[in-house]
């Protein structure tokens, strides 16, 4: 990894405040069940009515929602800490971006899809989640009347390129604009791909978002679906 | 912009309270989160409310339909249709227009609570949101339902 510049930075501490609501909602999201079964619990326990098997049926909810929420909570903290593999299945780690931006952008009238599929590469974790998600969070960010981003990807050599299609809305309709958080901009996004050795540029015709990462991996295709396993 | 749920926490209401007869609530639950949707309209179903939980945006307008409930709880991020859509959706029928519409999401700031009022919601819930405090809207509800006779 390179030294960080002060742009790099500025940018991942904007790309930071920008994605700390949507890991706040990812957290509170796994937490939540773990509540209101516990509330439920404790009203059963507390019946008139005592049924054993459903207050023993909510306990057993809980034992498990709780083991669930403390993986989600650990890989939510990865995108803070770091701690994370070094590379990651291209399918799988889109989706985790994507999964990440979906529902904010949605609220905002912008859907996203992807047309990435299942394949035997990995890029490097780190650099798909922080330029992945610049890109997607800063063209909501910067184009008023963006309505939808579609994802494509096409490999050449030892490099991926995933195509971000931008498609717009009439100028008479535009999304809501982010308003308590510092927007981001384009500088900022190739300030972090600078930093994280992912090329990217912008087309005005068709417009369109290139990023290119260095495929790190193949990925034997029996351990596909658990992306922690490589063939380097 | 939809009321908050700290607008009547000054009631003070320990408890979840139980459902007059005459203002039995028929409560529609909708999360993705199965665990949460269906926790959620059992523990509404112990205090004597008639409810049922779905799981995502398409069902919720169709359960609505049918069901037509005088409260929807619903979730923000949901497969198929957003909860957004889902409430403009209910919004739209003539017997939706008169459903109390309640907003339970992650999403907290003041342009999600302003996107939720647009989409017609009357009330907007942050997770992790306390039994107590649904319980509350819902108490405060039947006494308004009560002066308005």
């Amino acid at each position: 990894m390179k030294a960080t510049s002060v742009c790099a930075e500025a940018a991942q501490y904007a790309l930071l405040c920008r994605i700390s609501p949507a890991l706040r909602h990812q957290l509170v999201g796994q937490l939540q069940p773990i509540g209101l079964t516990a509330a439920l619990a404790d009203r059963q326990l507390g019946s008139d009515r005592l049924n054993l098997a459903s207050a023993r049926n909510s306990i057993s909810k809980i034992q498990l929602q709780a083991r669930e929420a403390i993986g989600s909570a650990i890989a939510t903290l990865a995108w803070l800490t770091g701690e994370e593999p070094a590379s990651v299945a291209l399918k799988a780690g889109v989706d985790m971006c994507i999964t990440l931006v979906r529902s904010d952008c949605e609220m905002r009238g912008i859907t996203i899809s992807s047309q990435i599929a299942e394949m035997d590469v990995a890029v490097s974790q780190r650099a798909l989640r922080i330029v992945l998600t610049a890109v997607l969070i800063g063209m909501v960010d910067m184009l008023p009347h963006l309505h939808r981003i579609e994802l494509r990807f096409a490999i050449s050599g030892k490099t991926v390129e995933i195509h971000f299609d931008l498609h717009f809305t009439d100028a008479t309709q535009e999304h809501s604009a982010v308003t308590e958080r510092r927007p981001l901009r384009w500088d900022d996004v190739e300030a972090l791909a600078d930093h994280e050795g992912v090329e990217v540029f912008r087309t005005g015709k068709p417009p369109m978002v290139i990023c290119r990462f260095d495929v790190v991996a193949k990925i034997r295709s029996e351990h596909r679906k658990n992306s922690l396993a490589y063939n380097p | 912009m939809p009321r908050t749920a700290s607008d009547g926490s000054s009631d003070k209401i320990d408890k979840m309270v139980k459902a007059d007869e005459a203002y039995k609530n028929r409560i529609l639950v909708v999360d993705d989160n199965e665990d949460s949707a269906t926790s959620l309209a059992a523990m509404f179903e112990m205090l004597d409310h008639e409810a049922r939980a779905v799981f995502d945006g398409v069902s919720a307008v169709e359960t609505a339909a049918s069901f037509r409930p005088d409260v929807v709880l619903l979730d923000i991020g949901l497969p198929k249709m957003s909860g957004l859509a889902a409430a403009r959706k209910i919004r739209e029928q003539s017997w939706g227009k008169a459903i109390f519409l309640i907003a339970v999401t992650g999403w907290g700031d003041e342009e999600h609570r302003r996107q939720s009022a647009e989409a017609g919601f009357d009330l907007h819930l942050v997770k992790p949101v306390d039994p107590t405090a649904l319980g509350n809207v819902l108490a405060r509800r039947q006494r308004k339902l009560r002066l308005d006779e």
